[in-house]
């Protein structure tokens, strides 16, 4: 393409490209709700409610289905045709697994040295969902309303009920732990950091909610809504899917270790 | 049960219901068997770090073992030199003594046989001296004698002839 044929490409793009925007903001769209009620519908996904088996639920738990179904089918796929053609030196993609693994059992070992079997299992399923759960947004998947609507299916974890799930179990992990392991003195470890499950679920919550409120303003807005969600979103998705994993798992795993912790009574005495 | 916040327990019992198929899913399909593979093979290398650990050790203790015994081979072997030099120079001791001796037991044989033949050379000398003394006296004596005769058979047969 010589040089001159370049420019008159550029300029044809340049000018269909303008006339669309013209068209965009003169053609009335449809009616927009307000940005207060979006926002409060974004935080609290009061109006829009999906019907599951004559249930009315929040999007949040639809997403967290479709993330546990398209993980289970992936672990499927994997044990069935990835790992029994595993090799000592490993390839790109088992190299990909096999970090994993070793990086939330080695996470488990370090914090809880003396019990960490499944301590590793459980941050390696909590980080995987969190990454997972937070990356599925960028999908972009539709779901219908009770009323009819669509709506976006959010991250699961922008729900306060998953956010609150996630912080609740994983301090009910910590102290049933306690309590096995580390009986009366874990159970009061384990107790003593009451605040512990709502802290982890509302960090959670509060932020997955607040890169999808500033996606969902970014949007809301029209000139804003060029080229910049593109960025914005993938970004900030991809912030939130790393740090939220490492935080709770990291977290889980630092209070995992208090509560089992092993106290011998020989070496203090002497 | 509806809380504010729009928080619902019931999904939330939905959500933990969620979270813990998925565990079990992960962990039987995913972190178990992968975590169970990287276990094997660390046990394999640590297996084989292990085996090399112990026949670099095995091979130290024999590289000892050898050198020991090569020191203990290089004493003995200064220490049968060292006999030996000392073995060797007492025979030499001995030799030297024994040739000085057998040098001097040679010298006094041969003095005493040549002070013999010199005695007996003296003797034979003397011996000979006499008989040319007389040897010289006789032939002296038989000369002037001769010459006698030979005058008295010469005046005689002048005698004869003037008779």
């Amino acid at each position: 393409m010589s040089k001159k044929q370049l420019i008159i490409s550029a300029a044809i793009f340049l000018v269909l490209a303008a006339l669309l925007l013209v068209g965009i903001i003169l053609v009335p769209g449809q009616e927009k709700e307000p940005i207060q009620e979006a926002m409060r519908d974004g935080v609290l996904h009061e109006s829009a409610k999906i019907g599951l088996f004559g249930l009315e639920v929040n999007p949040g738990l639809i997403s967290a289905f479709a993330v546990t179904a398209i993980l289970t089918v992936f672990a499927l796929g994997v044990r069935l045709f990835a790992i029994p053609r595993f090799k000592k030196i490993p390839g790109k993609f088992q190299l990909v697994l096999e970090t994993a693994v070793k990086y939330f059992s080695g996470l488990a070992k370090q914090n809880s040295p003396h019990r960490n079997g499944f301590l590793g299992a459980y941050v390696f399923t909590a980080g995987v969902y969190i990454a997972f759960s937070t990356l599925f947004e960028l999908l972009g998947l539709q779901a219908v309303t009770v009323s009819g609507s669509s709506i976006t299916l959010p991250a699961p974890l922008a729900d306060i009920n998953g956010a609150i799930a996630m912080g609740v179990m994983s301090y009910g992990v910590i102290l049933v732990s306690g309590i096995i392991y580390g009986k009366a003195r874990g159970a009061v470890n384990a107790l003593k950091d009451f605040s512990l499950p709502i802290s982890m679920s509302f960090r959670l919550f509060g932020a997955l909610l607040s890169g999808a409120l500033v996606t969902d303003l970014v949007y809301h807005y029209l000139p804003l809504s060029f080229v910049l969600p593109s960025v914005v979103a993938v970004l900030f998705t991809l912030l939130h899917a790393i740090i939220q994993a490492y935080v709770l798992t990291m977290l889980v795993s630092v209070f995992y270790g208090e509560s089992t912790e092993v106290h011998d009574k020989k070496i203090k005495r002497k | 049960m509806k809380l504010p916040l729009n928080i619902d327990v019931q999904q939330i019992l939905l959500h933990m219901l969620n979270f813990v198929i998925l565990f079990a899913v992960l962990y039987f399909l995913l972190y178990k068997p992968i975590k169970k593979f990287i276990d094997a093979r660390e046990a394999e290398y640590k297996q084989q770090a292990d085996e090399a650990a112990k026949k670099l050790k095995e091979a130290d203790e024999a590289l000892e073992s050898v050198d020991q015994r090569t020191a203990e081979k290089e004493e003995d072997a200064k220490r049968r030199m060292a006999e030996a030099a000392r073995s060797a120079q007492e025979q030499y001791d001995q030799k030297i003594s024994d040739a000085e001796a057998e040098a001097e037991k040679i010298i006094s044989d041969a003095r005493a046989e040549a002070e013999s033949i010199r005695k007996k050379a003296l003797e034979q000398s003397a011996a000979d001296i006499s008989e040319l003394a007389a040897e010289s006296v006789e032939k002296a004596v038989l000369s002037s004698a001769a010459e006698a005769f030979e005058t008295f058979l010469a005046s005689v047969e002048k005698e004869n002839a003037n008779e």
